[in-house]
This record gives structure tokens, C-alpha cells and sequence, in this order.
């Protein structure tokens, strides 16, 4: 094989992705161990799926992932691999195979690699770690409750200052189902929405046929607030499914609230998430410090259904990095350094050996001294801060620096 | 209490964003007389005002340092990226038109055509629309020489009067949207700090239609 001795060698990390250093690894395994607590105590159980899987995977449903967002190449028999490019589906797929026996609710939860390719020079992530809770085979209200509970226990555990949004998933689609108008206008008035777009929304609105539908859909994106959206909601739109929907999202915003969780719960009949995969409650968190929702969530009931399950299933996903990030800004994170340092002169190591794995044994942090001068030995130990030297000889002498 | 932080657009929107503030009672002295700072306070520290290139508004208020944002529809049509537009602020009209050489077909004939522009994103789009294969080029400046030189069949630019077009015998041939400024927010801001931000918006929207009566 040739090589090209030439070409430069590029020593930076691929756009979007970046090596993780000390403190933000320490950043990290914090936010991890909180995470993990939450969600172990609710009793949900981990797993791990592979980075890669078939690209059909993230195909199954009406996801959203774009074939271009994917990282993708071949196996041996050329059939089309992706990165892991969403996190519920792999879940979905391991509840459906493996763990389709499993007693019913399946509780699950995962930390994950999540593969996007974005545009460049966004500054965007094209690696991220999320964490997230999956419950699937038993659903209803006090299934909903239960993840509503631990998503605002997630964000309270990381932030003084959040938000979580809920919203009901039907409720867009009773409205757009009955609305006269093309797939393609559909979808535009979704996402004019989504994005609170309020003058386009009126204007592509104006050019239908007015009717009460367009009235309620004009209104949808400005009904975000909390308990009175509620009241105007409910005069938008007559048509019954469209009031019972609003009647469970109302009887679980009030039993949230009257648990004490009234502080940082929004409504926003506004949010339709680009994935069609939800089905009832779906939810957003915001953190103060975060320039986007650090967590999404809902119920995903028909998606379940494409893998075979016709049972109900919900979650969420939460964005680890921005925590961790958050947590390093908010200086949570004990960056002091104790350790130690050991040196011995030349011919005693097996002194040092004795002694450092004492120390060890003690939970002390003691680095080993390799250099062969006690002098150069303190020099190390001074320029990385260090409060103390162990000097191993016969005995063991303590020498504070 | 933190101040809202607001990205403007420099130039063509600046003077009529002003107006806008003046009008709900903002004294924008600071903002006119501000020297080399970059970041200047208005309204007794309420506000923070940042002026910027519009492609930078967007990238702003996406990355969330800025809360709110005045920039072009024609921007946002280009770039794109997600955040919550929020009002139509009313000035700065004006359109995207295709336009070509008078007296030429732009529509005879099976050949592919090519379109000259500064905006491929916005031209990409229409003609996906249509239905129409063309070959885009990007130009930086001066978009209307191209037909001139045959290097484009078709030019789509931003038309305001179009006197320019005139002058250098083009006429528009379609319209293809309307523009206009835009009061754009971060997603996360308007949750989080949805109150303030509300009653900004609000005077600002009660502002705009008196100065339209």
C-alpha cells in the first residue's frame, strides 16, 4: 500500500465534537450520578445499546431525522449503518425484541451518544450525551404523572431557575385534521407555530376559506402561559375531542400543581414538536443559562406501535453536556487537588511500593515520583501545586512543601 | 434584575427600529451618540442594545446572548435556524423578485436556466417550488449586472423601488415574497423570562400601529 508521506497531518477533532478535559469529565460524571439517582430510585433500569445500528432504525415513524443529518456507511453485505442518531428509537427497538417478555411497565433509562451532522460553523454540537427515561407498556394519567415528576425533579436537581412546558400532542392534530388545506400548507402551518411566527401564520390562515379552525389555529401559538390558557382554550374550539384532550391536559396541570409543582410550569398549546411520533402529553424544559431546551419529552404511543408494540409508551431526553456545562459555570464542581506525591532514592522502591500502596489503601491520592533526584522530585511536585511529599526510605518521612 | 438584550440590525432597519423605541418612551441618545462601545445600555439598564450585520442577529439570539432580535424577513428567509418570529414590525418593506432583461422570455424553451443571486438559499426554494431546474450562482454585489453580461438568465434580488432595475434595463417577472423587519426571540428567553419579554412586545406592536395611523 502506498502512503502519502506528504499530506499534513489534521490534529484537531472533527467539527462539532471536541475532547473532554478533567474538570469537564468530573462536570460530567457529576451530572451523570445525579441523573442516575433519580432515575434508579423510581426504579427504572439501564441500558446500552450500540453506537451503530441499521439506518432504517432512525427511519421507523415519522422521526424527523433527515437522512443527511446521519452519519451513515456500510457493513460488509453493503447494507446502510447510521450513528446513533436518536436516542428512544434503539429503546424502542430493544423493548420490542429482547425485552418483549419483560413484565409490563418496562422501565428503562440510558445515557447515550447522539450523532447529528449540523451545518458548519453554527457552533453546534455534532456529538452530544443525552440521558433519558423510557416507560413502555402500561400508560395513563398516573403514568404521566410519574414522568412529569421526574423531569421536574431532573432540572430541579441542576438549576434554581427552569421551566417545563406541557402541552397535549392530539390537540394540533384534531385541529389541522379538520382544517381544509394541503399536506404541504399543513406542515408550513406547523411549523409557523412551532416557531410562534404569528404574522405568516395569519397571512397563509387569511388565504383559506375562514372558518372556526382558522380562528383556533391562529390563536394556538399565543395560548402559553398558565392556568387561565386553560379557560381561553377552551372557547377557540367546540369540537369535542378537541375539549376532552384540553380536559386531561387540565386535570394533570392541576394535580401538578396542587404536588407543589406550580413553580416553573408553563402551558403552551403552541408546541408541536417536527417529531410526529408523539401522541398525548409532550413536554419541553428550559434552564436559565441554556440558549435551548435542555429536555423534551411525550408520549409516543404510535410509534410503539411501527415496532410492533401496540402498547403506550412515554419518555424524555435531557441534555447532559448543557448541565454539565451549567454545573462548571456554577463552580458545583470540587476542582481542589490533595494529591500527594511519593519519591524514593534509587535502590529503595520497594520501600515506595510498600508505603504508596498503603496510602492508596487509605484513599489517599499519591502519585508515584519517577524522577531520580528528590530535588527534582519537589520541583515537580511545587509546579503542579502539590502540598506534600512522602520520602520513602527505611521509614517514611513527610516533607510539606 | 438582568437587562433584555436586544440585537439590531445595522443600516437600512437601524433609523426606523429607533423610532420604534423612541416612541414607547426609550431615550435612544446613548445608542446615537455611542462612540466605539458595542454594548449600550438604554432605559435606565432595562435594555442592552447591540448593533450587528443581520446574519449576526440571527446567530445572536439562535446561540441565546441576546434575547430579542430586529432583522430582516430576507435574512431570516437565507438563513434560516430556530427561534420565535415573533411580530411583524411593519417597515423596511419591500420584495424578492425574479427579474430579467426586458423583452427576453425568461420561460421559452427546455434549456436550463441560470439565475444570478445573493440570496441562493431564498432562490433554491422558489424554484423547488416551481418545479423549475435552474443553476444558481452566488454573486456578492451588484447582482443586476449579471443578465447584463450574460452570465444569468435571471437575477432574484430584493427590489425596494426598483429604479436600479430600471436604470439598467431589467424588469421583475414575479414576485416572489414580501419582506419586511422582524421582531425575532430565543426560544428559551421567551419561556424563561416570558413576562418581560410580553410587555416589551406588546408596547412595541401598540408603538408600531400608532406610527402607522
Amino acid at each position: 500500500m502506498k502512503t502519502n508521506y506528504n499530506r499534513k497531518l489534521y490534529k484537531n477533532t472533527p467539527q462539532g465534537t471536541k475532547d473532554l478535559l478533567f474538570e469537564e469529565c468530573t462536570a460530567r460524571k457529576y451530572i451523570e450520578d445525579k441523573l442516575e439517582r433519580i432515575f434508579t430510585l423510581r426504579g427504572y433500569n439501564r441500558v446500552m445499546t450500540p453506537g451503530i445500528e441499521y439506518m432504517d432504525l432512525f427511519s421507523v415513524g415519522n422521526t424527523g431525522i433527515n437522512a443527511e443529518e446521519m452519519y451513515k456507511f456500510s457493513d460488509l453485505n453493503g447494507r446502510l449503518l447510521a450513528l446513533r442518531a436518536d436516542a428512544t428509537l434503539p429503546i424502542a427497538r430493544v423493548a420490542s425484541t429482547r425485552l418483549q417478555n419483560l413484565t409490563d411497565p418496562k422501565r428503562l433509562y440510558y445515557f447515550h451518544k447522539i450523532y447529528r451532522n449540523n451545518p458548519s460553523f453554527l457552533g453546534k454540537r455534532n456529538e452530544m450525551m443525552q440521558a433519558g427515561i423510557e416507560v413502555l407498556g402500561i400508560g395513563g394519567v398516573k403514568n404521566d404523572l410519574e414522568i412529569l415528576i421526574t423531569a421536574f425533579e431532573t432540572l430541579n436537581a441542576c438549576s434554581r431557575d427552569f421551566r417545563i412546558e406541557i402541552s397535549y400532542a392530539g390537540l394540533f392534530k384534531t385541529l389541522i385534521e379538520q382544517l381544509k388545506a394541503t399536506d404541504e400548507e399543513k406542515e408550513e402551518i406547523r411549523l409557523l407555530i412551532e416557531s410562534k411566527n404569528y404574522g405568516s401564520l395569519n397571512s397563509i390562515l387569511d388565504e383559506l376559506e375562514e372558518s372556526n379552525i382558522t380562528k383556533a389555529i391562529k390563536l394556538l401559538p399565543r395560548l402559553f402561559g398558565s392556568e387561565e390558557v386553560f379557560e381561553q382554550a377552551y372557547k377557540i374550539c367546540p369540537d369535542y375531542k378537541f375539549k376532552s384532550q384540553l380536559d386531561y391536559l387540565k386535570k394533570i396541570y392541576i394535580i401538578l400543581k396542587e404536588s407543589g409543582y406550580a413553580n416553573g410550569l408553563i402551558v403552551d398549546l403552541g408546541l408541536v414538536h417536527r417529531n410526529d411520533y408523539y401522541s398525548g402529553i409532550v413536554f419541553s424544559g428550559y434552564i436559565s443559562g441554556v440558549a435551548d431546551s435542555v429536555l423534551k419529552g411525550g408520549r409516543y404511543d404510535k410509534l410503539a406501535a411501527s415496532f410492533g408494540m401496540s402498547k403506550p409508551a412515554i419518555g424524555f431526553g435531557v441534555d447532559v453536556d448543557a448541565l454539565a456545562m451549567l454545573a462548571l459555570e456554577n463552580n458545583e464542581i470540587n476542582t481542589d487537588d490533595d494529591t500527594v506525591l511519593i519519591h524514593c532514592d534509587n535502590g529503595y522502591e520497594i520501600n515506595m511500593i510498600y508505603y504508596a500502596e498503603m496510602l492508596h489503601g487509605r484513599g489517599i491520592r499519591c502519585e508515584y515520583s519517577i524522577f531520580s533526584t528528590l530535588d527534582e522530585a519537589k520541583e515537580y511536585a511545587k509546579k503542579k501545586n502539590m502540598k506534600k511529599i512522602y520520602y520513602a526510605k527505611e521509614n517514611i518521612e513527610e516533607i510539606i512543601l | 434584575m438582568k437587562p433584555i438584550r436586544m440585537a439590531l440590525t445595522k443600516g437600512r432597519l437601524e433609523k426606523d427600529t429607533l423610532k420604534l423605541f423612541e416612541k414607547i418612551g426609550i431615550d435612544c441618545e446613548p445608542l446615537k451618540n455611542k462612540g466605539r462601545k458595542l454594548i449600550i445600555p438604554l432605559d435606565n439598564n432595562k435594555i442592552e442594545v447591540i448593533l450587528a450585520k443581520s446574519p449576526d442577529v440571527i446567530t445572536y439570539i439562535e446561540n441565546g446572548v441576546c434575547d430579542l432580535g430586529v432583522v430582516g424577513r430576507d435574512t431570516i428567509l437565507e438563513k434560516g435556524g430556530s427561534f420565535y418570529e415573533i411580530s411583524d414590525l411593519g417597515f423596511g418593506r419591500c420584495k424578492f423578485c425574479l427579474a430579467t432583461k426586458k423583452d427576453s422570455d425568461f420561460f421559452k424553451g427546455h434549456r436550463k436556466k441560470t439565475i444570478a443571486t445573493k440570496y441562493p438559499n431564498v432562490a433554491r426554494n422558489y424554484f423547488d417550488k416551481q418545479d423549475m431546474d435552474v443553476r444558481i450562482i452566488k454573486i456578492e454585489g451588484s447582482v443586476e449586472l449579471a443578465p447584463l453580461l450574460d452570465l444569468a438568465d435571471a437575477i432574484v434580488d430584493i427590489v425596494e423601488t426598483g429604479s436600479t432595475l430600471k436604470e439598467n434595463g431589467l424588469v421583475v417577472i414575479k414576485e416572489v415574497t414580501d419582506v419586511s423587519a422582524r421582531l425575532i426571540a430565543n426560544t428559551a428567553s421567551l419561556k424563561l423570562r416570558k413576562q418581560e419579554i410580553e410587555d416589551l412586545v406588546y408596547r412595541l406592536e401598540k408603538a408600531k400601529e400608532e406610527l402607522n395611523d
